[in-house]
């Protein structure tokens, strides 16, 4: 009995609803022109604008999703790798600002690259219209992409700044025109660096390019010790004469002053004392 | 049955058996020592030092202070170089052996220094106390030897403490003192001293005395039966040359003798210079190794030399012509006490004492800082050219290099350190 009140009294309200509402509004809000329709329920259905909503990047998972969808389409078409050579795409950086932000992994970017080179290596002539506005969404503006190469230049003060690491060591190098004087955390070269090797070190850069009388060299350095920031500061002369200098760039390759060394202290393994070293085999 | 003793004749002493040779004595047996072919039982600074002296003539001029000339190398002139030797202001690790002379480039420091030194030669000794400064290897001890040189030039006593670690590190043997002045006394150090002064200022002792001195006899062991014979010099009569000859031969106590000599030179009107090199010992060490009857560490002006020293920075006692000069040294770790006395840093009421000695430091303030700088590029082009000209540099090939690029090279590398200049021409490093 309670059964059949409930029914009959939500299709008096149903009724009673349908004959409220106009027909025109709903047309003009869009809506379904189905009369079997609820409007008010309508209303209040919130739809999501892209079908990766419930993901955790949605924008990079719907990016993903239409260039596999184009890629799947273009499988079978022929298409070379080496095309992308002068391709800029966006860096991560800069897809950041348009997927996701802070939800964004390098992988995923990782990914989307992979996508890119893949599609854009087909060939051009078999490329339509939708996949090339596809791929241009992705790709860096012409004028941009040479200012993207920022050319470090010298401050106001003519000074050229650069920083070189070696291990745990870090260091700021100031080199500025001059007579060849070298202060190293406020000390002379000699009393900071007692060691002549470290001190060989320093000067490579300069001796390589024949230039120690010519600039003064002004370093904050720390972190590691001091064979470390020797190290370290060579590098960092070597870019900083770099900024005065560009033509000196492929001499100081070819001295082996621009590599920086990645040699850093290996971590110790499970089961060894040290890095590789073995504890004592016993044979019982 | 005993009939007595018979004499012993040399007939009898013709018969008695051939004394037997000792089996250690190798020699005795004909045994020839081998050679053990070339070098030596000296390690490599004192062999260095001492035996690869070089031998051609020099052409330098000498450094007198009449003719002092910037940015020139000069010999130290002949008529002082024996007496700095004596004195001890070539030290082993400046590489002297490598010219026929010691030499050192006229600086700037030079040039000042023979202004105070002209000064000073009319002047009492409170005038002129300096203390010399300057980072490690920049040469103090090279621009006090210079000091030394011109000062012999001008006929003036030179008073030198080469080493004054010898009073602080416990290597001389110590006692009680018989003098007011100190608590301890250091025979073996003042020995040396005193035989060093008498060598190296023997031309300008003739100082007639203006009091008398005793000399106890000192017999040994076996000779100490029979009158004791007092040795005196008598005031007037004899001169101070005449005491210290005596000194350097003399076997007993000299503590007497080494302040009866001072108080001889405060007195007399001849300039004397009173020079302590690595005087940082004082101000690293102020408590000495040496320890007392309850074993506890002795401060340093407890000794006789040291507090000597003090006084006569201090102004109490005094030369009337001269002066007194010490150098730092750079293998002292810095201490707060002479860079406050000195006005470099500002007193700290709760540094540690091993930081700041505030007694010391408040005698340090009469002193008068004298800073050596570093090389500058001209002087170091001076000093490359010589070396070149010398032969020593043997790590490069000199025939090639372009020398301006090159005095850039060394100058960078060495930061006008003149030590670091000079051990990156002469030694090869891997």
């Amino acid at each position: 009995m309670s059964r059949t009140f409930a029914s009959i009294r939500r299709f008096s309200t149903v009724m009673r609803l349908l004959q409220q509402r106009p027909p025109a509004a709903a047309q003009r809000q869009g809506r379904s022109q189905n009369p079997n329709t609820i409007p008010e329920l309508e209303v209040k259905r919130i739809i999501p604008a892209l079908p990766t909503f419930y993901s955790s990047n949605p924008l990079h998972d719907q990016n993903v999703q239409d260039l596999t969808k184009a890629l799947r389409k273009h499988v079978s078409f022929p298409y070379d790798l080496s095309r992308n050579a002068t391709v800029k795409w966006f860096n991560f950086e800069q897809y950041k600002q348009v997927a996701g932000g802070s939800r964004l992994k390098v992988i995923q970017h990782q990914e989307l690259l992979k996508l890119l080179n893949r599609l854009s290596a087909i060939d051009p002539q078999l490329q339509n219209d939708d996949l090339v506005a596809l791929l241009n969404k992705f790709k860096v503006a012409e004028s941009a992409q040479n200012s993207r190469l920022e050319v470090p230049q010298l401050d106001a003060n003519g000074r050229a700044i650069a920083v070189g690491r070696r291990k745990a060591s870090s260091a700021k190098v100031y080199l500025v025109r001059g007579e060849g004087h070298v202060m190293i955390n406020n000390s002379p070269l000699v009393s900071y660096l007692p060691r002549s090797s470290d001190r060989l070190k320093v000067t490579y850069p300069l001796k390589v390019t024949d230039s120690e009388g010519k600039y003064n060299v002004f370093v904050k350095v720390r972190g590691g010790g001091l064979s470390g920031q020797a190290g370290a500061i060579s590098l960092g002369i070597s870019r900083a004469l770099v900024i005065h200098n560009p033509l000196l760039k492929s001499r100081l390759y070819k001295a082996g002053c621009m590599t920086r060394d990645h040699r850093v202290v290996e971590r110790k393994k499970p089961g060894k004392v040290k890095a590789r070293k073995s504890p004592t085999w016993v044979k019982r | 049955m005993f009939r007595g003793i018979r004499a012993l004749h040399t007939s009898a002493a013709s018969l008695a058996e051939k004394k037997v040779s000792l089996s250690f004595r190798k020699e005795a047996k004909g045994f020839v020592r081998r050679s053990k072919g070339p070098g030596n039982h000296k390690n490599f600074i004192n062999v260095s030092s001492t035996t690869l002296l070089k031998k051609s003539e020099s052409q330098l001029p000498d450094l007198k202070p009449q003719t002092l000339t910037k940015n020139v190398v000069t010999n130290f002139p002949n008529d002082s170089v024996k007496a700095l030797h004596h004195l001890g202001s070539f030290r082993k690790g400046q590489f002297n052996e490598a010219f026929p002379r010691p030499v050192s480039l006229v600086r700037d420091v030079t040039i000042r220094l023979e202004q105070i030194l002209k000064k000073a030669l009319t002047t009492d000794s409170t005038n002129t106390r300096i203390a010399i400064v300057g980072e490690s290897g920049v040469g103090k001890t090279t621009t006090l030897a210079q000091f030394q040189s011109m000062a012999k030039s001008h006929k003036a006593i030179v008073f030198a403490i080469n080493n004054a670690d010898n009073f602080v590190d416990g290597s001389s043997d110590f006692g009680p003192s018989a003098l007011d002045t100190a608590e301890y006394r250091q025979p073996m150090v003042t020995r040396k001293l005193i035989k060093k002064f008498f060598k190296a200022n023997k031309d300008e002792l003739n100082i007639p005395l203006t009091e008398d001195i005793k000399f106890a006899t000192v017999k040994s062991f076996g000779e100490r039966k029979g009158k004791q014979q007092d040795l005196a010099f008598k005031a007037k009569e004899n001169t101070l040359f005449d005491v210290l000859n005596h000194a350097v031969h003399y076997r007993g106590d000299l503590s007497h003798c080494l302040h009866f000599t001072f108080a001889q030179l405060s007195a007399s009107n001849v300039p004397v210079f009173l020079t302590v090199d690595n005087f940082t010992a004082f101000t690293q060490n102020p408590i000495t190794a040496y320890r007392n009857t309850k074993n506890n560490r002795i401060y340093f002006d407890r000794f006789e030399i040291p507090s000597l020293i003090l006084s006569y920075i201090r102004g109490d006692a005094k030369f009337n012509k001269g002066g007194v000069i010490v150098s730092s040294s750079g293998k002292h770790k810095s201490n707060d006490t002479l860079s406050v006395a000195l006005g470099d840093k500002i007193y700290e009421p709760y540094a540690k004492f091993g930081d700041f000695d505030p007694k010391f430091a408040a005698t340090l303030q009469s002193l008068e800082k004298f800073e050596v700088p570093s090389l500058n590029k001209e002087e170091v082009g001076s000093l490359l050219q010589y070396y070149l000209d010398q032969g020593i540099i043997h790590n490069e090939k000199t025939d090639e290099i372009n020398f301006e690029s090159y005095r850039d090279n060394k100058f960078f590398y060495s930061s006008g350190n003149p030590r670091e200049l000079l051990r990156s021409c002469t030694l090869n490093y891997y």
